[in-house]
């Protein structure tokens, strides 16, 4: 079971065995739409399959194959590997916008380090948008000789990084760009707080941040609907959304280290396009889960503090955002 | 009359105070208009309309009775796939366009943001959409082996702190689980389903739900409810 502790911040969980969360290797060979051959959508290096501008089929049909390796067996389990190992692989899908969880493989009886071949079967009419599905690694029975690895049957040993297949652009869903929306903040709950704040991230839907802006502020919203490309209203523009830029990427990136799980997976889609350019930009020579989990510690770790991870968002922001160079600007607007 | 769809940009006209409270009953059609897409398919949205005309005949504002009824009628009546389910716009066509009378004689306008998530709710979080919520809650506890297969359904839209302690957490997307949940937990009291609710999330963050049967869950549960009842 997860050991739970208890901090001043906030309570939190790790997995109290070994894990190995790349422990598994998997690759898509072949995908099929009704029956016909289309794996030129397979896109490996960002472990997607982009099926958006498929309009017309009804059936998909996916292979491919998962690689365990000796290693990963001799980190997660205390049993020697050249005896029945008690374990089992499993494909799991999750389909948040249906509501959607299922097993969609599963490799049972005995099962050898080595390469399993799979195939399932998806029909569209059950599924929208974005769907996840990575393979586990499964304790089929109890042990108790030791206490580093994990014991009960049924836990999750090792895992892989996420696939992910898109069945549809959803509407009102653009990557990188949030919903940003002009609202009175005197009516409006959220902001009850500060009727005269000049803006507000909602994570009240936390699968969709929403940045309102007070409408009530005229003279600003002036600024910011301008369209110039030039002179000082232009100049202030942009002064001013670097200004609220750099405030809600670390709000958003804070909810996104808040939510990296045991894989170094996130809840939301937006939460994967915030992180990614963090962490190539910061962490340049790290492979990108690897830091996901190390910052992941750092966030949860109640004997050190954020502020080293929060001089990281700084540093990030200030070099997406060019506050500097537009505030040069602007003073050279009214000089 | 045709299941239709409202497009996303029509939340930045919907999410207006007025509307939401019923000083302004409907969104002017020449404003709407643009909004409204078709949708493939017959279903019955007419006797959807006449049904819920007849709940508020028979029930007082604001009560939750109507749920347990409008739940198994909607999913009959409104015969979506998953995927055409998935989609927001069919359940803000019904509650912005078709029927704004019946959200607000079912809820009770509060406040802004909690009257906005009643219209313009969206699919992907349970308790918000009006329809969405009942719809789904069907969907994930419909059952073909039993003579009444909305007999969960009713149960759990009569408790709604169950029907949350089910359906906040992602393990409710699992079929098995919901029914598994419903059938260990319908006796058990309101301090109890949910400390269990709580505790089962925390096993199931080591455990792969989804490589468990209907009565390896069951077990699951007992095992946790017995450790809560003591």
């Amino acid at each position: 079971m997860a050991s739970t502790k208890t901090t001043s911040r906030r309570r939190y969980r790790f997995l109290p065995y070994r894990y190995s969360s790349n422990g598994l290797k998997i690759s898509i060979d072949e995908i099929a739409m009704d029956g016909e051959n289309f794996s030129s959508v397979i896109n490996n290096n960002h472990k997607r399959i982009d099926l958006a501008d498929y309009l017309d089929w009804d059936l998909l049909e996916v292979s491919g194959s998962i690689i365990l390796r000796e290693k990963t067996v001799e980190r997660v389990l205390p049993e020697e590997i050249n005896s029945d190992l008690p374990i089992r692989l499993t494909l799991a899908l999750r389909a948040p916008n249906t509501h959607l969880r299922k097993a969609v493989w599963e490799k049972t009886g005995k099962v050898d380090v080595g390469k399993h071949k799979f195939e399932f079967k998806l029909k569209r009419e059950n599924y929208f948008g974005k769907v996840g599905f990575k393979p586990y690694l499964i304790r089929t029975s109890k042990q108790e000789t030791s206490v580093k690895h994990a014991s009960h049957s049924g836990a999750r040993l090792a895992s892989a990084r996420k696939w992910t297949i898109i069945f549809d652009k959803e509407e009102g869903v653009s990557e990188g760009h949030m919903e940003i929306r002009y609202e009175d903040f005197s009516e409006l709950p959220s902001t009850d707080q500060c009727g005269k704040c000049l803006y507000h991230l909602s994570l009240e839907v936390p699968s969709k941040p929403i940045l309102f802006i007070n409408n009530e502020h005229e003279k600003i919203r002036e600024v910011l609907d301008n369209k110039g490309t030039r002179g000082p209203y232009a100049r202030l523009r942009e002064v001013l959304f670097d200004h609220i830029s750099t405030e809600v990427m670390t709000k958003l990136l804070l909810k996104a280290l808040e939510d990296i799980d045991e894989d170094g997976e996130v809840r939301y889609d937006w939460e994967d396009e915030v992180l990614n350019p963090f962490i190539e930009e910061q962490y340049p020579d790290r492979e990108n889960y690897q830091v996901r989990l190390s910052i992941r510690n750092e966030y949860w770790d109640e004997e050190r503090s954020i502020v080293n991870l929060i001089t990281n968002i700084q540093l990030f922001n200030q070099k997406n955002y060019t506050l500097k160079t537009h505030i040069e600007k602007l003073i050279g607007e009214v000089k | 009359m045709k299941l239709k769809r409202l497009n996303q940009k029509a939340k930045r006209i919907v999410s207006n105070k007025r509307f939401f409270s019923g000083d302004l009953e409907r969104i002017p059609e020449n404003r709407i208009q643009q909004h409204i897409g078709p949708i493939e398919g017959n279903y019955g949205v007419e006797k959807l309309n006449n049904y819920l005309s007849d709940l508020m005949d028979q029930y007082d504002q604001h009560d939750v009775e109507m749920d347990k009824l409008l739940g198994p009628k909607i999913h009959q009546l409104l015969s979506l796939s998953r995927r055409k389910a998935a989609d927001p716009g069919i359940w803000h066509y019904l509650t912005v366009v078709m029927r704004p009378d019946f959200v607000r004689y079912r809820w009770e306008f509060n406040n802004y943001s909690y009257m906005r998530k009643r219209f313009l709710g969206n699919v992907r979080s349970w308790d918000t959409n009006t329809f969405a919520r009942l719809w789904w809650a069907a969907e994930l506890t419909k059952r073909k082996d039993i003579s009444d297969p909305y007999r969960d359904t009713k149960f759990l839209l009569e408790r709604q702190t169950f029907a949350r302690a089910l359906f906040d957490r992602e393990y409710g997307w699992y079929k098995p689980m919901n029914l598994a949940f419903i059938s260990v937990l319908r006796e058990e009291k309101k301090t109890v389903f949910e400390e269990v609710a709580k505790r089962l999330n925390k096993t199931l963050s080591t455990v792969k739900l989804e490589t468990l049967n209907n009565s390896q869950i069951e077990r699951l549960i007992k095992g946790i409810t017995q450790e809560v009842t003591g």
